[in-house]
């Protein structure tokens, strides 16, 4: 891609500055993407940079929110922050005297949920005794610790982008390194799919529920977390990927062991590299390194499916937050041969050409903002549409409701323009060019795409919103914007006592 | 003979398991990687002037057919007078969404959303920005557009209105965040009266009126008071020649940037409180910091990491977020200015029951790395991570280009990044100790916790101890964001 356009732009630009150069349908991904796969299913996505001697290194489980069931909500993510606890190997003095120890921990805090969780009445006396125990026993393991080996080792070799990030559907475990150092990155990452270990879980356990409180505290949460609830009556995209508090509380040490076993399998992974690299070189230490860890069963995917919704559900709240209306459709899932129609109505909508903005902050004045977006994902699919009223000139968020069906139901009646057409399909191909730019993102893009529908999938998907049609839009807003299959939430701002008191 | 035959199958497999483990080295620190050598591009290598006095980074890059310009312009809300608080940020929007004398607002944006391109302006505390970013084959074009908006912009009534409404709404929302109120309150504490903290109000964007914009576009935005970062699939020479073209006809011409009052940089001792319902505190406790011209800075960057910049190497995070299990967010920053002293503090959002507790560990932490030097190990990783990871800065064109426009802008010299990692390597532990004891102050903290405060006050049962023992506690009120009063 890159030689044969330089060659050619170097002789004629000069006398043509208008020249188009290379357009964005020629940009193909499948010249630069190198792939490989090991025996035990792991796969391997490498995308040659050679900006700054820096490689960005990602893993992706395909794994989540979705993936978890009552009672376990949160474990996911849960799962995330111990990964960075460390394994048998790192994080650790003495594995032997710190399993024992681990292992008294876990059968006091198994009588403790016991006590605590499994009666109505548990004896406090007795449950204060072994938390005490518990304590002095988290005391003295300490000396067994390495605190934080895992980033530490990271962070003084240069590691940065440092993190994690679970998602309904996907973990990923991110760093950057010098391209000198990728096989650190392989030694560690390797072994922590193949030795892991779940130190300090109750203290973790903690900080998971910390970073609840966070999101809690954040305007509105409580209400998106109820609406999202409601819109879902059996697909666990229910639940938020923090998960529910109770359940938070209750998850036990085993679930965690369980849960790691039925999805940090290679063959349920990518691993992705982009930067300076030699492909050769990655995939020789890729075998070696992840190479060792044993094939696991194949992961069931998720079971449930969301049923037809047959009448429309609403909610109303009130929070510290700007009022807003969401209205919410159930969609197809992606792959679907739907689903790129919702990226063009995306487009359509958005931004301040698009149709909302046009229409409801500019010509009519009843709103501050307004967007849509959605569309299928891995199981399922949900389409929305949201507004803030203008609050100070009195609009309200029932009126910006009723303009947003407007514009649904103009979907239905009139064809769109082709102008409007060819230029939201200019916008999403020249987007999806620009955001190739950053080499983190790109693997961040090819991997989480290779555990949905595959990463060829990314350019195969823009063909098909390429391809999408005037009639294919009134026939996809007929079918889901409808009545019974929407949820509404509503949601007022709280009003406040002069001492900044939520009013009861 | 069957048996034999998977005897001898196992043994070779055996083998070749224990040969390819028997590779691999018991522990990470085992391992050794060949040398990197780095050099970091030179700023002067990029450096253009064009002939109006603009000055141009630019490089070409072919990965990807894109072209992006961002320009950094000498202004900010700093220079707002003190009735039109709100007067620079307003310009830096409708300067885009109120189009030009040549092509209204709303075409600009139907052209650029055809072309899949953008154009965007802003301005901030201390500079001003616009950016155009582009596929390569529609270079010339959205340049045209983008120069027009530098140049010629109409500040239309219209989307005067637009964004008067839109501001005013975002003042009602302003208060909501318990993380924005306590960083807007924390740093109106220790600045007292001056421009940096001033805050618009409804009174004072309403009275904003399109000469004031005028007259403020024709006061900063000269050719000579920019510098422009660009990147992308194009050749240099073309492309400079295109920016003449582009901007030819915007003559130099003198720009006078306003004085500003010295910050009285004396620090508020005690602790500040602010009711909010919500379940944790949001704590900062700090006092001023430094500019970023310091010459110690080099030295404060490695101090803190060990402290509390260094995510989960550091002392405060090990501390309170893993050992305790107390928080999700915490560490400590040096928030440094340019033209003023920054401010520096340590963070933490914790339960309402163990603010205290979490507070009272940082102040430990703020002691000990004033009272003993740091470790061999600790300089090491600290040291260690910020030379590895240098080239990160380069990693983008447009994003090399940029850093350089912004050596240039704060005054820098332009081989500042040349010198940059000889400075991080003559960093000693006497140095950390130093400028720990000289920029951290323990008794000159401000504590500020927006929170439910009687819940927060106290500690809890594991941990005792209550808020009063840190200081004398003030509850503070929160001004109404419309009004500011």
């Amino acid at each position: 891609m890159r030689s044969r356009h330089v060659t050619h732009l170097a002789c004629v630009l000069v006398l043509f500055w208008a020249t188009p150069a290379l357009h964005a349908q020629e940009l193909n991904l499948e010249d630069q993407v190198i792939e490989h796969t090991l025996d035990n299913g792991l796969k391997i996505l490498m995308v040659e940079r050679h900006e700054v001697p820096r490689v960005v290194c990602h893993i992706y489980y395909r794994v989540g929110s979705v993936n978890e069931r009552p009672g376990i909500t949160g474990i996911s993510h849960f799962h995330e922050h111990m990964m960075f606890k460390g394994t048998r190997t790192i994080g650790v003095t003495d594995f032997q005297a710190d399993d024992a120890l681990n292992r008294q921990i876990d059968s006091l805090y198994h009588l403790i949920y016991r006590e605590k969780y499994w009666k109505r009445d548990g004896d406090q006396a007795k449950i204060k005794w072994w938390e005490a125990q518990a304590d002095s026993l988290m005391k003295y393991e300490k000396r067994y610790i390495i605190k934080d080996d895992l980033w530490e080792t990271y962070m003084k070799n240069g590691g940065t982008g440092l993190n994690a990030s679970t998602g309904k559907e996907i973990t990923g475990y991110y760093v950057t390194l010098p391209s000198n150092k990728v096989e650190l990155q392989m030694w560690l990452e390797s072994d922590r799919m193949l030795n892991p270990y779940f130190r300090e879980f109750y203290s973790e356990k903690e900080v998971v529920r910390e970073e609840r409180r966070l999101s809690e505290n954040s305007p509105g949460y409580f209400f998106r977390e109820q609406l999202n609830a409601t819109f879902w009556a059996a697909s666990p995209y229910a639940w938020s990927v923090v998960g529910w508090d109770a359940d938070l509380q209750k998850l036990t040490k085993q679930d965690m062991i369980e849960y790691n076993r039925r999805y940090y399998v290679p063959n349920n992974a990518v691993a992705v590299y982009v930067g300076d690299i030699n492909p050769q070189g990655i995939i020789a230490l890729a075998e070696k390194y992840f190479g060792r860890i044993p094939r696991g069963p194949d992961p069931e995917p998720v079971r449930t499916t969301e049923p037809k919704q047959y009448c429309e559900k609403r909610l109303y709240g009130e929070a510290e937050a700007p009022p807003s209306v969401t209205i919410m459709y159930h969609v197809p899932p992606a792959g679907h041969p739907d689903a790129e129609v919702f990226r063009v109505i995306s487009g359509l909508m958005n931004g301040t050409t698009g149709r909302l903005y046009k229409k409801l902050v500019k010509e009519k004045g009843i709103a501050v903002e307004a967007s849509a977006s959605g569309g299928g994902m891995m199981y399922d699919g949900q389409y929305s549409f949201s507004g803030r009223p203008k609050s100070e000139a009195g609009h309200t968020p029932e009126e910006v409701e009723q303009a947003l069906y407007e514009e649904s139901e103009l979907l239905k009646k009139e064809p769109v323009p082709e102008y409007e057409l060819q230029k939201v399909k200019n916008q999403t191909e020249a987007n999806f060019v620009q955001s190739l730019r950053s080499t983190y993102a790109l693997a961040a893009r090819l991997g989480r795409a290779e555990l949905g529908l595959g990463w060829r999938d990314l350019q195969k998907s823009l063909e098909r919103m390429k391809a999408v049609t005037a009639e294919d839009i009134m026939r996809v807003a007929a079918t889901y914007f409808v009545k019974d299959n929407r949820t509404v939430g509503i949601l007022y701002r709280a009003a406040r006592t002069p001492q900044g008191r939520r009013a009861r | 003979m069957r048996r034999l035959l998977i005897t001898a199958i196992l043994a070779v497999v055996a083998l070749s398991i224990a040969t390819a483990t028997a590779q691999i080295p018991q522990h990470p620190s085992q391992l050794s990687f060949r040398p990197l050598p780095f050099e970091p591009p030179k700023a002067k290598d990029y450096r253009s002037v064009l002939s109006n006095g603009m000055v141009v980074y630019i490089k070409e890059d072919h990965t990807l057919p894109t072209v992006d310009i961002r320009a950094t312009i000498r202004t900010g809300s700093l220079y707002d007078p003190p009735d039109k608080v709100g007067l620079a940020r307003m310009a830096g929007e409708v300067m885009r969404t109120g189009g030009t004398k040549n092509i209204s607002g709303d075409d600009l944006d139907e052209r650029l959303a055809f072309l899949g391109a953008s154009i965007g302006t802003m301005i901030g505390t201390t500079s001003g920005s616009a950016s155009m970013s582009c596929l390569a084959r529609d270079r010339e074009e959205v340049l045209k557009l983008f120069a027009d908006v530098l140049m010629n912009p109409l500040f239309a009534e219209e989307k005067i209105k637009l964004y008067k409404d839109k501001a005013i709404e975002a003042l009602k929302t302003k208060n909501d965040q318990p993380r924005a109120v306590l960083e807007t309150e924390f740093r109106k504490l220790l600045y007292g009266n001056h421009p940096l903290v001033w805050e618009e109000t409804k009174t004072s964007i309403e009275g904003i009126t399109r000469q004031d914009l005028m007259a403020f576009h024709s006061a900063y935005f000269a050719p000579n008071n920019i510098i422009l970062a660009v990147a992308g699939d194009f050749q240099r020479q073309e492309m400079l020649q295109k920016l003449e073209q582009a901007f030819a006809g915007w003559q130099r011409r003198p720009v006078t940037i306003p004085r500003i009052p010295e910050v009285a940089a004396k620090n508020r001792p005690g602790v500040f409180m602010i009711q909010k319902q919500i379940n944790q505190g949001y704590v900062n406790v700090g006092h001023f910091g430094i500019k970023d011209t310091n010459p110690d800075i080099f030295a404060i960057n490695v101090m803190n990491f060990i402290l509390g910049a260094g995510s989960f190497t550091s002392r405060i995070t090990s501390k309170v977020r893993s050992d305790e299990g107390l928080a999700y967010n915490t560490g400590s920053r040096f928030a440094n200015e340019h033209l003023f002293p920054g401010t520096f503090y340590g963070y933490v959002q914790t339960k309402s029951q163990t603010v205290y507790y979490a507070i009272s560990l940082i102040l430990k932490e703020f002691e000990r790395i004033r009272r003993e030097p740091v470790s061999d190990e600790e300089m090491e990783t600290a040291k260690n991570y910020f030379l590895d990871s240098f080239p990160d800065r380069f990693s983008t064109a447009i994003g090399t280009m940029s850093t350089f426009a912004s050596l240039e802008y704060d005054g820098f010299p332009l081989d500042y990044f040349d010198t940059y990692c000889a400075k991080i390597r003559t960093v000693t532990k006497e140095d950390v100790l130093r400028v720990a004891k000289k920029y951290i102050k323990p008794d000159e903290m401000t504590i500020m916790v927006v929170g439910d405060i009687e819940a927060c006050k106290k500690g809890d049962e594991k941990h005792p101890g209550t808020l009063d023992q840190l200081g004398r506690i003030t509850e503070m009120k929160l001004p109404d964001p419309l009004t500011g009063l």
